[in-house]
């Protein structure tokens, strides 16, 4: 009879033990999925390129005529440099930053952009963050 | 022994409240998974196919610079600027080279296609029209624009604006009366000043003006009406001069819809979620 009881004892006690070990597992399995999930583009970076996109494409459209004014334009809480290059990333012929604003940052997102200027074929690197 | 009995049902009944937490939890964490993988999804969809419509746009304003149309909102009248002082065969061969080191720079595949040959430009307009620019011979270049798909054109008027070192004087050799509106502006860029001729001629009828250029023997011919059997067509030719810097052409049409059509350019833009193939758009 003792030994009766112990085994369904032993059996309770394991039925605890694997639910614990479970749970464990599920905590695991759900920090390395959420993690994961964190590392992917937020929300942020993709409202962080729309903004590049969008102000690259004014400053083609003014030929990059005045790319100071478009940055004062833009939103307060969005953070800019601009450099022009000659070519596909040649020389380096110019950079702007946008006023108030630290020269670069650790988390600035960078989108590329095209144009003709004369008879030359230029690049603009926009570097863009938030403040 | 009913104090064990009564533990042993504590057991279970701790196991199974366990049990059915985890399985709350794990319902739950699947959830926010797929929630969290369907909203990702969506937003990396989002921003492939934002990236690129902005690619296009990219090629498109380059492309403009040689060749451009643009219509304003709810007008019946559309402008097609031709630029003369590129060369389009080198413009697109550059362009094509360029573009091909920027899409490793983007991390897009971008394939450029000009036409072939390289000096013959063309937009075809989904209505028939269809405007092309042969550059073939550097000193005989040539503009024309008709209908490709019927024998007439249905558009009101023209106005050419010439910009380049040609004369200001506009002669009318050949021209008829009617209903088409034609204004042609001859601006001398060295002098500054300009030739105007204006008048309603017959499209159904061939109309010729001439502008001389400095030299003897060279000029711009303007065919306007009937060529090659099609009424309402436009023909710029440019005899032994390259003097035009460059051609405004105003169409105006007999409704405000808004035109479509493609350049002769063909172009490929991928990235992993999005991807364009096809003919290059006006807008």
């Amino acid at each position: 009879m003792r030994s009766k009881i112990n085994r369904i004892k032993a059996k309770g006690f394991i039925s605890i033990l694997d639910a614990i070990f479970g749970l464990m597992a599920l905590l695991l399995f759900s920090t390395i999925i959420f993690s994961y999930f964190q590392n992917l583009p937020s929300l942020y970076d993709i409202f962080i390129y729309k903004q590049g996109y969008d102000v690259l494409t004014v400053l083609e459209y003014t030929n990059f005529s005045n790319p100071t004014l478009v940055f004062q334009q833009s939103s307060n809480n969005i953070c800019m440099r601009l450099e022009i290059y000659n070519g596909v990333a040649g020389t380096l012929l110019s950079t702007y930053y946008k006023s108030g604003c630290d020269p670069s940052n650790i988390n600035e997102k960078i989108a590329w952009r095209t144009f003709i200027d004369g008879n030359q074929f230029k690049t603009a690197k926009l570097a863009i963050w938030r403040k | 022994m009913e104090s064990i009995d009564k533990r042993h049902k504590k057991g279970y009944v701790l196991s199974l409240a366990v049990v059915t937490i985890l399985l709350v939890l794990s319902i739950l964490a699947v959830q926010i998974i797929t929630y969290k993988y369907s909203e990702h999804s969506t937003l990396r969809e989002h921003v492939f196919a934002d990236k690129v419509g902005f690619i296009i746009d990219d090629v498109l304003m380059d492309v403009k610079k040689v060749l451009s149309f643009s219509q304003p909102a709810n007008s019946s009248i559309i402008t097609i600027f031709e630029n003369y002082s590129y060369s389009k065969s080198s413009f697109l061969s550059n362009e094509q080279a360029r573009l091909n080191e920027f899409a490793n720079l983007t991390g897009v595949n971008i394939s450029f296609i000009p036409p072939s040959p390289s000096s013959i430009m063309n937009i075809s307009f989904t209505n028939g029209m269809v405007y092309v620019t042969n550059e073939t011979d550097a000193n005989n270049k040539e503009i024309r624009i008709y209908n490709s798909t019927g024998s007439i054109l249905h558009i009101d008027g023209y106005e050419i604006r010439i910009i380049g070192t040609q004369n200001k004087n506009i002669l009318p050799v050949s021209v008829s009366s009617g209903s088409l509106h034609v204004r042609i502006l001859s601006f001398n860029i060295q002098s500054g000043q300009t030739g105007i001729e204006d008048r309603y001629v017959d499209g159904n009828e061939l109309n010729i003006w001439r502008i001389n250029a400095p030299s003897a023997g060279q000029n711009v011919t303007i065919l306007i009406g009937n060529i090659s059997g099609k009424s309402n067509s436009l023909n710029i030719r440019q005899y032994s001069t390259n003097s035009i810097s460059y051609v405004q052409l105003n169409i105006s049409k007999n409704n405000k819809d808004d035109e479509e059509g493609y350049y002769n350019i063909f172009l490929n833009v991928s990235t992993s979620n999005s991807f364009y193939s096809d003919y290059l758009k006006i807008r």
